[in-house]
């Protein structure tokens, strides 16, 4: 199978409404149009495909937005990630042990997703937004992926160092000092880069034979709970690390 | 569109049983291996598919997880409710509330009147303690249990206000019981006179997002009506829950 082939153009389309959708909420169907630039009357057809299959819904002021179903489609996507079966668990004892909201990210096209995480004590369903993934450059998985998965050099050259606080990490310089400081210590400190008055701390995940399982697991909070010393810890999340990576499928 | 009724096949498909093989997914959706091939090849490109845990294997990519925490922050609580919202004020008469927690209280951010709203204490922005009313308690009562210890040990050693229970071991069992009914119940702890009945509403995930409830005179609440608006409270409770994708599984 090659994956650089260009996909089908149906495929490639539909995947650009559910982009645009999914980034806007509800638009109209000539909106929807003008984004994925594709003429109205295309547009109409596919868009009464993916309604008529339950992906897509018209409300009630004509526009559009999707279905409920990519709810229930993320869990599927979730449990199909067989090798992080045991994520939740982990996630909710090191919520149990911290108190801090845990997240388990991947690496995906050069970016650190969060595929699981566990709400921390006392957060609100108001104040909380999980990530859903970040440039490497930003937050504790990041910096995490950077020390143990990429060729810094290589992204250096590739990437833009988007600035999403006063604290994010835009010059490649200091991004190369910190990733080397995390290779150091074996964590990555976020401290306010991906939000104020937000603190994160990382660690790797290995995989069977100690290899790096392209993954991190984090947990993150308001930086005054972090305190100080948010290095305390690193135990916890070394244990999480652990048991997420012995409990890996092997090939 | 026939290219798109295969697609949502094939992810149906894949969603229901974790991974599968070119064959099995061909076989299941009845189309040639060949075309199959082709349609799996192209949503890998635009990452609705992915490589399984073996070779030979996929699965549904990473596509669905951006776009459903995407969807899901996007939810917006208060407009998936209205109209749950709004059947309560007409089947009761009453005036209904749609709370959500922050830290040991609960917030209302939806509203809508109906009969005698004078003597109400609650309006959109208002607030009270989790461990009193109706839809406060319905709330507190399903989160998880150590979450519930919390809030009502820190509670009791909190100066409200208002006036709360001094007993931490009475709320509880409380709690219990809205658990066993499924409604909170609440006569005159909030306001003289003011009775209400709240009920939980939950997210797709089955735990526990929000709290509706309609409040008013409790002659009106709890007199001639009372096991009828409770039915309503309750009924109008898992309308909102659904509305936010509830399969009908509690968990705390």
């Amino acid at each position: 199978m090659s994956p650089k082939a260009a996909p089908m153009k149906v495929v490639a389309k539909a995947s650009d409404v559910i982009d645009v959708l999914a980034a806007e909420g509800a638009l109209t169907p000539s909106e929807v149009a003008a984004r994925v630039r594709m003429p109205r009357s295309s547009v109409y057809r596919l868009v009464d495909g993916l309604v008529a299959v339950g992906l897509v819904e018209p409300i009630a002021d004509g526009r559009l937005r999707l279905s409920l179903r990519w709810l229930g489609l993320a869990d599927a996507a979730r449990r199909g990630l067989r090798e992080w079966r045991h994520a939740d668990e982990v996630l909710e004892r090191l919520v149990e042990q911290t108190g801090q909201t845990s997240y388990l990210s991947l690496l995906v096209d050069e970016r650190a997703v969060c595929i699981e995480w566990r709400r921390g004590r006392g957060v609100d369903v108001l104040a909380f937004k999980p990530g859903l993934s970040l440039p490497l450059s930003a937050g504790a998985a990041g910096r995490v992926m950077l020390a143990y998965g990429v060729d810094i050099d290589a992204y250096l050259a590739r990437a833009s160092l988007p600035r999403l606080t006063p604290y994010t990490v835009t010059d490649p310089v200091e991004l190369k000092r910190q990733v080397a400081l995390t290779r150091e210590r074996g964590y990555a400190l976020s401290h306010q880069d991906v939000s104020a008055g937000i603190t994160a701390i990382g660690v790797p995940i290995f995989g069977p034979n100690r290899v790096f399982a392209s993954a991190c697991v984090s947990i993150g909070g308001l930086s005054r709970a972090f305190g100080d010393d948010p290095e305390r810890f690193a135990p916890a999340l070394r244990a999480a690390a652990d048991q997420l990576g012995a409990s890996m499928l092997t090939d | 569109m026939e290219m798109v009724d295969k697609v949502e096949a094939i992810v149906s498909y894949l969603a229901l049983v974790g991974e599968s093989t070119v064959s099995a997914v061909a076989q299941h959706v009845d189309e040639p291996v060949s075309s199959v091939y082709r349609l799996l090849s192209s949503l890998v490109r635009v990452g609705w598919v992915s490589a399984g845990t073996r070779r030979g294997l996929y699965r549904l990519g990473l596509f669905f997880l951006r776009v459903g925490v995407q969807v899901e922050n996007g939810i917006d609580i208060r407009e998936r409710a209205l109209p749950a919202l709004r059947r309560a004020v007409e089947e009761t008469g009453q005036t209904a509330f749609l709370c959500v927690r922050h830290d040991l209280r609960a917030v209302c951010i939806e509203r809508v009147a109906g009969g005698d709203v004078r003597s109400l204490a609650l309006w959109v922005g208002g607030t009270l303690p989790l461990v009193i009313g109706g839809a406060p308690r319905a709330l507190l009562a399903y989160l998880p249990e150590e979450e519930v210890r919390d809030v009502v040990e820190r509670s009791t050693a909190e100066k409200f206000a208002e006036a709360i229970p001094a007993d931490a071991r009475a709320i509880r069992v409380n709690l219990e019981a809205v658990r066993t009914s499924g409604v909170s119940v609440s006569e005159g702890d909030v306001t003289p006179g003011v009775a209400a009945v709240g009920a939980p509403v939950f997210n797709h995930r089955g735990e526990v997002q929000a709290a509706l409830s309609v409040s008013g005179v409790r002659e009106n609440i709890l007199g001639e009506r009372r096991s009828a608006v409770i039915e309503s409270v309750r009924s109008c409770a898992s309308e909102a829950s659904r509305a936010l994708g509830w399969q009908g599984e509690v968990v705390r």
